[in-house]
């Protein structure tokens, strides 16, 4: 069978929306430095997070953990801090979200009922995350292919991670409340390359309403795969298409090696009743040992303890995915509910100092055959108890192949164990705000986004503007298409597609060169190519003006007048010209040869400096002259 | 109860609210989830149906064609947290519930919100309190504040009374909606006498379904003071700031909610909160006198408010009939609460004049909310004065209407400017001490 066969993916796909107000109240949207007012929180669990999740170890893990809120005053009111019940819902959100889902097929709900989502890491100071779905039962066709669209809900964005240090999470407020639409497709998308197209082509659309955010962090998509066998893992977070790519070829690796282990433990005949909670305190063995990873942390007053995962020899340490394995899945289990970090298994030992004899010692104090594997725990007393049933729960969940659970993406692609997958008990209604019945009125606003196909718009770019398709998309993505036909009325001097390069490969580069476009208003770059159009300053040093602008160096205006008076007078580029053309090296060349020497020379002087033209010309008018004369 | 088009859908198809139901639509589509209860608001033309993955929908009654019972409605059991045996050798606190946010429970399958108030539904909410106290509780009765009147006053009091006269008791505390806890906790204040214990009423501004509800540490630091504090106070309990950490317990006579939404909208005015529970379990003692816990002290119930008494704000245009109508409907007392310094229009100088004259008490509060009454600066209080016109220094309006009651309830109403006048518990304090700072905090 084939990969595309046996990979089933679906994306919930989120964009943030440039509305003048968040989705639960009056504060606009946008994003500041993280400074403001500090609220020190702490989270408790609650019922509705108990009914999925084991009680016990979600207490253990909340305990202590303290959430520092930041509030920049510009972005946030009490809404955010959840000192205020929210507002109504922004509606022009609504009729955004209404259009998306009319122009995805989408059959439109009667009455929005507004929901909230327990969210259980601080990212919402009211501890959920409030939603609501809009449409239902879409479908798209990406390069001829069929796909389903689930549901189309509206969300509110959750604040900004800053830092985490020790027990305490900070948060900035400013970002959450920005309306998100999100977009779930069906599972219907069966590679990588797929869901890059499909999440381009849902993105496009979203463009087309004119009210798409734009910048890093705007777009996150979050994946659901399965692999024939296995079951649904979730994975959260991703914010580049290119690392979705990387996430899907993990996830792939990850589910067939899981499958594997499971068809292995299935031949060596382990059931789940081998697998116990159980564990044997082994801390005399290591009490000299030379491991300075235990000895440190059993002078610190922690306890070694050992448990057996019959069956297991050679599968914790087998690589599941470029540097995975099960091992790591079972103490990223154990880390995030007990927060403990000395996890080790037999299949990485001897190892970290500790010796064979240890090792064999442990084995038979567990009485394991060269078939089992064992696992070390190092952990404080209160702890063991969670650490042990963590380890054991997951080994068990290797008989039946791949848990279902969220995982986390990270840049490189490879992902990680975040939480239990939550279930419907998740969503309770959110009281606060009453129903939204569907009227007429409603429809009328959202029909007046109207969104035209995107390969529409390229087509008329292309034609009306004589760019190229691949700068047309390059526009179109960027959200560019407004400014670059504002721009390209009336130029004199420099075409449209040296504008839409401007604005889409010279701003990407400027941004790679790790500076904050952001700081370039529209205005900004309208101005800027204004004055280079009426021949101000020459485009060369666009680059070297802008930087300056974003480094606050001045305004827009004073940079471009100092550009300006470094620019070269007609008679200087003139009179170094005859200079040239009487010196020794150039009078001896060929006229062919001296007419391209000479501007080489000359633009190599005073490039940015002056025009090309008027060089190219004024080479022609001496050297025509030097012939006549 | 559902009404309209939806009950008969209901009724046709033999399913109810909670049930696990398919539901065929007529462009063919199929859903299926749990049919829930509607939202006041919700359109009585829309059923609203639990998908499963969690999210509630709305769909219009004209577009079902079929309804197909699946199970009838699953029960499904909140998860506990684990508990751990309450000791006897800690101090015994007793928590009476009278209502409000602070032990509500979420419904959530519904999000119906119901009350929480047996001993073991509290320890579910907060399994920590084992470690800070013996807990035993008993539901007075289960109201939102504003809906509490006098006469629940008087029940409240009595059932705190009767607790503290347990030897094995160390202190009450008592669960109240935020609208008119102060209220309440000036009504208490005055109906103790020669208090022996802690009382602390505690209330919540976020409920408790919500992980940062402000409920769970509001309530296990008012336990914690009335286990340990040695403040023979009635006092109110919430936070001190819109982080948590924080609970500043306030004076019963002397404190206001001062906002309508933040977790710390009660504010002590013109004093300094008795202290502060700092992280649920020390204390920060901020007043250097106050009436220490005795136990062998013998308390005494006064405890009855005859509504008979009335609390009216002043306002440019206010006509004088509001009065006449309280004269005509034989009020004993009349608090006003009067611009600035304590002042009225002139056009209810006829009014009040005749209300005096026809023997109902006229006192005078601010409706600054900081700062003293003093009506000898302008023309417009030494005119009142003059006519018996009684200024209650810097006590706050609400707790001079509840103390005018409880006088009315249990003295002769002729001893009523002297109670008014006679400072009980701290509702007046003769020096202002300025105070640096927002919202005129000391």
């Amino acid at each position: 069978m084939s990969k595309e066969e046996e990979i089933k993916i679906g994306l919930e796909i989120h964009f943030q929306l440039n509305t003048k107000r968040k989705l639960f109240c009056h504060c606009p949207v946008g994003l500041a430095e993280p400074k403001g007012a500090k609220v020190i929180r702490r989270l408790r669990p609650t019922q509705s997070e108990l009914g999925q999740i084991d009680p016990a170890a979600y207490f253990e893990f909340q305990k202590g953990v303290t959430i520092e809120y930041i509030a920049p005053q510009e972005y946030t009111c009490l809404v955010e801090l959840d000192e205020e019940p929210p507002h109504k819902l922004c509606e022009e959100a609504l009729h955004v979200a209404i259009a998306v889902a009319k122009y995805l097929n989408c059959k439109l709900l009667d009455e929005f009922e507004v929901m909230r989502k327990v969210v259980i890491d601080g990212s919402n100071p009211t501890g959920f995350q409030r939603t609501l779905v809009i449409a239902t039962d879409g479908h798209i066709k990406v390069d001829g292919k069929p796909i389903k669209i689930q549901t189309i809900c509206l969300e509110e964005e959750a604040a900004r991670l800053i830092e985490k240090r020790g027990n305490v999470v900070v948060y900035a407020l400013d970002r959450l409340g920005i309306p998100l639409i999100e977009i779930a497709t069906g599972p219907d998308i069966n590679s990588a390359d797929e869901a890059v197209k499909v999440a381009e082509y849902l993105g496009r659309i979203v463009s087309a309403t004119g009210m798409r955010r734009r910048g890093i962090g705007t777009i996150r998509q979050d994946i659901n795969i399965s692999v024939r066998g296995g079951n649904v893992v979730e994975i959260k977070g991703v914010q580049k298409l290119q690392q979705l790519k990387r996430v899907i070829e993990f996830e792939y690796a990850r589910h067939k090696s899981l499958l594997k282990i499971k068809d292995e433990l299935s031949k060596r005949g382990v059931k789940k009743e081998d697998l116990r909670v159980e564990y044997v305190d082994v801390s005399n063995i290591f009490l000299n040992t030379k491991s300075k990873l235990i000895s440190k942390l059993l002078k610190a007053g922690n306890i070694v303890v050992a448990v057996r995962l019959k069956g297991f020899s050679g599968l914790l340490g087998m690589e599941t995915a470029p540097g995975y394995r099960l091992g790591k899945e079972i103490s990223e289990r154990v880390r995030f509910w007990t927060g403990l970090g000395g996890i080790i298994h037999s299949d990485e030992l001897p190892g970290y100092g500790i010796s064979i004899e240890e090792v064999n010692q442990v084995r038979n104090v567990l009485q394991c055959n060269e078939k089992d594997a064992f696992v070390l725990i190092i952990s404080s007393k209160d702890k063991v108890d969670i650490a042990v049933e963590k380890v054991i729960e997951r080994a068990r969940e290797a008989l039946d192949g791949v848990p279902t659970e969220t995982r986390g993406a990270k840049d490189d692609g490879t992902t990680f164990y975040m939480r239990p997958r939550p279930g419907m008990a998740r969503m309770y209604p959110e009281t606060d705000i009453p129903p939204i019945r569907l009227t007429n009125e409603i429809l009328t606003e959202a029909n007046k986004y109207k969104i035209i196909p995107p390969d529409e718009i390229i087509k008329s770019l292309i034609k009306l503007y004589g760019i190229n398709e691949e700068l047309a998309w390059k526009l179109y993505d960027s959200g560019m298409i407004g400014l670059f036909k504002e721009l390209a009325k009336g130029l004199k001097r420099i075409k449209p597609s040296y504008v839409a390069s401007t604005l889409t490969e010279l701003l990407k580069y400027i941004e790679r060169e790790g500076f904050d476009i952001s700081k370039l208003s529209d205005d900004i770059i309208i101005k800027t190519i204004r004055y280079v159009d009426n021949g101000v300053i020459e485009k060369e040093v666009i680059p070297d003006i802008w930087v300056r602008v974003i480094r606050g160096e001045g305004d827009l205006d004073s940079i471009v007048k100092r550009f300006a008076e470094e620019r070269v007078k007609p008679e200087q580029i003139i009179n170094y010209i005859n200079q040239l053309i009487h010196s020794e090296n150039i009078r001896s060349l060929p006229d062919e040869i001296k007419k391209k020497r000479l501007i080489g020379i000359v633009m190599s002087k005073y490039r940015g400096k002056v025009d090309p033209k008027f060089v190219i010309e004024t080479v022609n008018k001496v050297l025509e002259g030097e012939n006549i004369g | 109860m559902v009404k309209g088009p939806i009950s008969l859908l209901y009724k046709k198809f033999n399913v109810n609210e909670g049930d696990r139901v398919k539901i065929k639509l007529i462009d063919g589509r199929i859903l299926s989830g749990i049919i829930m209860p509607k939202h006041r608001f919700s359109d009585e033309r829309i059923l609203i149906l639990k998908l499963d993955n969690g999210y509630n929908i709305g769909i219009d009654y004209s577009k079902i064609s079929e309804i197909t019972l699946i199970e009838r409605k699953p029960l499904i059991r909140p998860a506990k947290l684990p508990k751990k045996p309450m000791s006897e050798k800690l101090p015994k606190v007793v928590v009476l519930g009278v209502g409000g946010t602070i032990l509500s429970r979420v419904d959530y399958r519904t999000g119906a919100v119901r009350s929480a108030v047996s001993a073991e539904e509290l320890l579910d909410i907060l399994p920590e309190v084992v470690n800070i106290a013996e807990i035993e509780t008993k539901v007075i009765m289960n109201k939102y504040s504003e809906h509490l009147t006098a006469n629940d006053w008087e029940k409240i009091s009595a059932e705190v009374y009767k607790q503290l006269a347990r030897d094995d008791v160390s202190g009450v505390v008592v669960l109240h909606g935020t609208d008119t806890l102060g209220y309440t906790a000036a009504a208490v204040s005055f109906a103790l006498r020669n208090l022996s214990k802690p009382v602390i009423l505690v209330g919540s501004q976020r409920s408790s379904d919500r992980p940062s509800s402000d409920a769970a540490s509001n309530l296990i630091s008012a336990i914690y003071a009335a286990g340990y504090s040695p403040f023979a106070h009635v006092m109110v309990a919430m936070h001190s700031e819109s982080s948590d950490g924080s609970i500043a317990l306030h004076i019963g006579t002397r404190v206001r909610k001062n906002h309508s939404s933040r977790r710390d909208a009660f504010q002590s005015i013109d004093i300094k909160p008795l202290g502060y529970i700092i992280d649920n379990t020390s204390l920060k003692i901020v007043w250097d006198k106050y009436r220490v816990r005795d136990e062998n002290r013998n308390t005494l119930l006064k405890g009855k408010f005859k509504p008979k008494a009335a609390l009216i704000k002043f306002y440019p245009s206010i006509p004088p009939t509001i009065m006449e109508i309280l004269v005509q409907d034989n009020f004993d007392a009349i608090i006003i609460e009067g611009s600035g310094l304590g002042h009225v229009g002139e056009y209810l100088f006829n009014v009040i004049k005749g209300a005096i004259k026809s023997g109902v008490y006229v006192f005078m509060t601010t409706q600054c909310i900081w700062g003293r009454t003093n009506l000898y600066v302008y023309d417009t209080g030494r005119e009142l004065l003059s006519m018996g016109v009684i200024p209650l220094e810097n006590m706050l309006s609400e707790t001079a209407l509840v103390k005018a009651m409880w006088a009315l309830g249990n003295f002769s109403k002729d001893d009523l400017p002297k109670i008014m006048l006679t400072n009980y518990e701290y509702e007046i304090t003769y020096r202002s001490p300025y105070a640096e700072g927002r919202g005129f905090q000391p």
